[in-house]
């Protein structure tokens, strides 16, 4: 206990020190819910840290439960850490003002029984938007988002997926400088979910930054630039898309000439032999090929998918924090 | 202060199925007492005109106390309070939106009453009656609703009837003075007194301690508001 009191006081500066160009910082942020009367508890964030920075889209992966909606909810102020301090756009999480410049929408969104687009008024008035610059806004979402047609009819007769575009339009009303989605397109078709995608390069490209959380790996490969595994509470791997996808635990070692003569090598049409060694045999194996005569074409990491690497970080035998490739928090 | 607007006119669109059932009933009663009751029936249509204003006063309490935890519970609130509003101003939306749902009842029921009254050719002084039944009836409102920010509604409706009753129980040892330290109870009591004949038999000195314990309780449920996680489970 006086041991964590201490180290609290000595990193304190630290904390409270999140990168400059950062857009989104958290800094060792921890999250306990208790029950009623206190009997039980669960720790939903666990020293969680991480900075997103301006411009990007940054994917948010985690198993069920792993503590991203806690997480995002947080720098809100939709519910308050139990440890940790962090900042949005520069400011406190749960500044209220603050909130005027984001775009949020929350995971199995719910609606008052109103017509789409008084719906979408509504959330932009919220926000501090007026005539005519939100007349013009609800316009063009509206039509970018398909719901033209259906603008008048309450949203209580809407399908997940339509709902699912109100929620995205009332996020983007007030043509926000941070958007945070939760499962964004989790109810989605996959011509509305390019048309999401498309948002969100739209938005990057305007120099926005997008905080994407989502089940969906080929969305997040495919859109974003940085990708957080957070697992059990804790951010367990961060990085660029590429740097996530080459293991630095395997080498996959082309070559030519050696068919017959080393055993475990995958046969490609064109005569290619190629082996996967350990990071730690690369060289041994490089000898030993050039040994039997062999010519090393390549040697390159191997490309993982990002399904093998989430499903690697966040298999139940990998405690979260223990892995070897964690990289620290705050990118 | 558009805000706290928005959130108000939100809440009434949100509780319009309720608030017509109680417009239909007050219509309907007075209607049946005006069909079959005749100008012969001036005791009658006092105790229903008395009775409709304990209701409107007991509508804002009800009203009030699931409010907030009806908006958690959908998780409408997420959407709102992601949005760039304090929690005060949701807090004073929900009062506003009450008010003006205690509003339409009272002044329909004014309105019913003084018709009827009209027609069948009694005169009494029923408004400012009316309007102490609707200055009570955001007073308990924002009792419930105060309660409501962090208890369950069986509790905080607990917790409700136990500070508007208090005032009676205080009475006993402290007098009628008692009545008017949060004068719900007070206003109760005096509409159970009304007559045709002598109109409204309380009072004024209630009507500032009651606005007072309104901003009061406003800003102690923003208070507690402002500190609550809303989006955790809440059973």
């Amino acid at each position: 206990m006086l041991f964590k009191a201490a180290r609290a006081v000595l990193f304190q500066s630290k904390l409270q020190c999140p990168h400059m160009d950062s857009v989104l910082s958290f800094a060792s942020i921890s999250k306990e819910y208790r029950s009623a009367f206190r009997r039980k508890s669960f720790l939903a964030l666990d020293g969680f840290s991480l900075d997103v920075k301006q411009g990007e889209i940054f994917g948010f992966l985690g198993p069920n439960g792993a503590g991203k909606t806690t997480a995002i909810h947080i720098a809100l102020g939709l519910m308050f850490a139990s440890g940790g301090r962090g900042t949005m756009l520069g400011k406190p999480f749960g500044h209220a003002r603050t909130r005027r410049r984001i775009g949020f929408l929350a995971e199995n969104v719910s609606f008052y029984h109103r017509s789409a687009e008084k719906l979408i008024r509504f959330y932009g008035e919220l926000n501090g938007v007026s005539d005519p610059v939100l007349r013009q806004r609800v316009k063009d979402l509206m039509e970018v988002l398909d719901l033209k047609d259906v603008g008048n009819k309450p949203v209580a007769k809407f399908s997940r997926g339509m709902l699912q575009k109100v929620g995205l339009a009332q996020a983007l009303v007030n043509d926000p400088e941070l958007l945070i989605l939760d499962e964004p397109t989790s109810a989605l078709d996959p011509s509305a979910r390019v048309t999401v995608r498309e948002i969100l390069l739209r938005t990057k490209a305007a120099g926005k930054t997008v905080f994407l959380s989502s089940h969906l790996l080929s969305e997040i490969e495919l859109i974003c630039d940085r990708i957080g595994i957070i697992h059990r509470g804790k951010l367990v791997r961060l990085g660029t898309v590429p740097e996530l996808l080459e293991s630095k635990d395997e080498f996959e070692i082309a070559t030519r000439g050696v068919k017959d003569a080393l055993q475990g090598g995958k046969i490609a049409s064109d005569g290619i032999v190629r082996f996967v060694v350990p990071a730690a045999e690369q060289r041994r194996w490089i000898e030993e090929i050039w040994n039997k005569g062999g010519q090393v074409i390549s040697v390159a990491p191997v490309k993982r998918s990002l399904e093998d690497v989430f499903l690697s970080m966040t298999s139940t035998e990998n405690p979260a924090g223990d892995h070897e490739d964690k990289q620290g928090a705050a990118g | 202060m558009k805000a706290i607007w928005l959130i108000a006119v939100n809440f009434v669109r949100e509780q319009r199925i309720v608030l017509l059932v109680f417009l239909l009933w007050l219509f309907g009663f007075v209607a049946l007492f005006g069909l079959f009751t005749g100008p012969n029936g001036a005791a009658e249509y006092q105790a229903l005109f008395q009775q409709q204003a304990l209701y409107g006063i007991v509508y804002g309490l009800l009203v009030a106390i699931s409010s907030v935890h009806g908006e958690r519970k959908s998780r409408r609130i997420l959407a709102v309070l992601s949005k760039g509003i304090y929690r005060g101003e949701y807090i004073a939306g929900l009062m506003l939106g009450n008010a003006l749902l205690t509003s339409i009842y009272m002044g329909t029921m004014g309105l019913v009453h003084t018709m009827i009254m009209y027609r069948v050719g009694i005169h009494a002084r029923l408004w400012p009656t009316v309007a102490a039944a609707w200055v009570a009836s955001i007073l308990a409102g924002s009792v419930a609703l105060f309660f409501g920010t962090f208890l369950h509604p069986a509790f905080a409706a607990i917790c409700t009837s136990f500070v508007l009753g208090v005032p009676a129980l205080l009475e006993r040892t402290l007098g009628a003075v008692a009545t008017q330290i949060v004068p719900v109870n007070y206003v109760l009591r005096q509409i159970l007194n009304y007559s045709y004949e002598r109109g409204w038999p309380g009072s004024w000195h209630f009507v500032p301690i009651a606005i007072s314990e309104i901003v009061l309780l406003w800003a102690m449920a923003a208070m507690v508001f402002s500190r609550r996680d809303v989006t955790v489970a809440i059973e």
